[in-house]
């Protein structure tokens, strides 16, 4: 018989400030939950693969993991950006798929400084952060400013985003702001980098998530949960041009951006069309992303993403609800733990445990999407089955 | 003694050059000195000449300073006067990313003309002038 992966368990940290605890220390409390969840311990798992970003350690992943005891099984890290754990997942789902494993734990985990991300760290040429041009939000805010130019999209679309997630987020108990916002209060907060406010760019934080992924029937062995079915899990990184950062140099080309080249992948991999998501989670580093995601995603067409905001549709309770989590405005980003942070929104969705985030109609397909800096883009697709 | 920034972007002499690339299989040209096509992995490139002057393709204003190890002035909160960025079309299509100087905020506009330019930047270890690329508004 075929081989299927499912998420067997997630599990998640509150996203914030934590001095008290260590990366090890989250992720273990991610990892624990997430075992808890899938009713599995960690002798059970076959194989480790650790994402992060900004935590400048080599084998963070054994660090995490080594006083829940060493098995002898590989454990490897991860760095693809915000991307990270789509490519740990799409790796695990070709292992099991072709029976070579049959368990995996996969976890992110993230302790970011505050503030603008560090410039070295993300930039290549010296002379780019000699000169400043090294804030990767502006980037965000002249795709945004184009996109404005071309469509007609204006910065009440954007603060509109910011409205719809933070309100999401007051029903998030492990979101960094709990507080909804009002067009006032977003257009009150400073400029950053124009037409971007301080209000539509996520905070970097701390913060740790993890989930097992498991071959059918080692799932249902361990317990009776819903099944989520790994439909698609994709990676990519853009065709020329990037047009984030570290970009110095874009242009047209007639490629496929990085959202739809991932999504034309995972919509295949899944057998589904767009219209068959019925709950998603995508980027909103910053609030125009969310938009940008949409048309990417081919929820809507190219130029109408702000549309969906409009309308509702994208509100919790509308027909294509994004971000019921609070989305990364109101959870912050904890880079390589963002991901796994989307699969656990997804995974409670799908399941009919997010409680009063619930999603009205009973969702079967759920879609994570990030995206971030070198062009690198993730989207996973789970199913309810 | 006066140096280019990166001499596959920039090559100082009478008159300097801003560098780029063409591709012979895809046609695309980029900014800077490559030995492979960043739109195609082709190899049937070669070194072309950019023209300076472009237009203003989008753009942002940097509010905060950049952090350290920023070169052209303090990057203190207090000394920084917010300054365009932008994304500059050049005549063979690149997009080059740019610092937009002589230009207001409330000045700057998609579409308008501007004009790349060199201008000293930093001193490097050894004391030599390093000189950059940045743009500015051109008026006819």
């Amino acid at each position: 018989m075929e081989k299927r992966a499912v998420i067997a368990g997630v599990g998640i940290t509150p996203f914030g400030s934590f001095p008290e605890k260590s990366f090890a220390d989250l992720s273990r409390d991610a990892i624990g939950m997430a075992l808890k969840d899938a009713n599995m311990s960690f002798k059970d798992i076959q194989m480790v693969i650790g994402v992060n970003s900004f935590l400048s350690k080599s084998t963070a992943g054994v660090m995490a993991t080594e006083s829940l005891g060493r098995m002898g099984i590989p454990i490897l890290d991860v760095d693809a950006a915000c991307a990270g754990a789509a490519s740990a997942l799409g790796m695990i789902k070709e292992l099991i798929e072709s029976g070579k494993r049959s368990n995996a734990l996969i976890f992110g985990v993230e302790k970011m400084p505050k503030g603008f991300m560090p410039p070295t760290v993300l930039y290549n040429n010296d002379w780019q952060v000699f000169m400043g041009l090294d804030q990767n939000p502006m980037y965000w805010a002249m795709m945004a400013r184009r996109h404005m130019h071309d469509y007609g999209t204006t910065v009440e679309d954007f603060v509109k985003v910011v409205i719809k997630n933070r309100a999401a987020g007051v029903l998030n108990a492990n979101a960094k702001f709990r507080k909804a916002v009002t067009m006032q209060d977003v257009m009150n907060s400073p400029l950053v980098v124009d037409p971007m406010r301080l209000f539509m760019i996520c905070a970097p934080v701390e913060g740790a998530s993890a989930a097992v992924v498991s071959e059918e029937s080692v799932a249902t062995r361990a317990s009776s949960k819903p099944l989520l079915r790994l439909a698609a899990a994709v990676h990519v990184v853009s065709m020329y041009p990037n047009t984030i950062a570290p970009s110095i140099c874009i242009g047209d080309s007639g490629n496929p951006t990085r959202h739809e080249l991932a999504a034309q992948r995972a919509y295949k991999q899944a057998g589904i069309s767009a219209a068959e998501v019925d709950v998603a989670e995508v980027q909103d580093t910053d609030a125009f992303c969310e938009i940008e995601a949409y048309e990417g995603l081919g929820f809507c067409k190219k130029g109408e993403g702000r549309s969906l905001v409009d309308s509702g549709e994208t509100a919790r309770t509308g027909s294509k609800p994004v971000n019921t989590d609070g989305g990364l405005l109101s959870k912050g980003e904890p880079v390589g733990a963002s991901h796994l942070g989307q699969i656990y929104e997804i995974a409670r969705q799908l399941r009919g445990e997010a409680e009063a985030r619930q999603v009205p109609k009973k969702p079967v397909f759920g879609l994570a999407h990030v995206s971030g800096a070198g062009g690198h883009c993730g989207i996973t697709i789970l199913e309810r089955v | 003694m006066k140096v280019s920034f990166d001499s596959n972007y920039l090559e100082l002499g009478e008159p300097p050059s801003i560098l780029g690339t063409k591709c012979a299989s895809c046609g695309i040209t980029i900014f800077g000195k490559r030995q492979t096509c960043e739109n195609c992995a082709g190899t049937d490139v070669k070194t072309v000449i950019l023209g300076k002057n472009g237009t203003l393709w989008s753009f942002t204003v940097q509010r905060y300073p950049p952090a350290e190890p920023f070169k052209l002035g303090s990057a203190k909160r207090e000394d920084w006067v917010p300054r365009v960025l932008g994304w500059v079309e050049l005549p063979q299509g690149p997009r080059v990313l740019s610092i937009v100087e002589n230009c207001k905020p409330e000045d700057a506009k998609i579409g308008m003309e501007v004009e790349m330019f060199i201008d000293k930047g930093w001193l490097s270890e050894n004391g030599d002038e390093v000189m950059i690329l940045k743009s500015r508004p051109r008026f006819e």
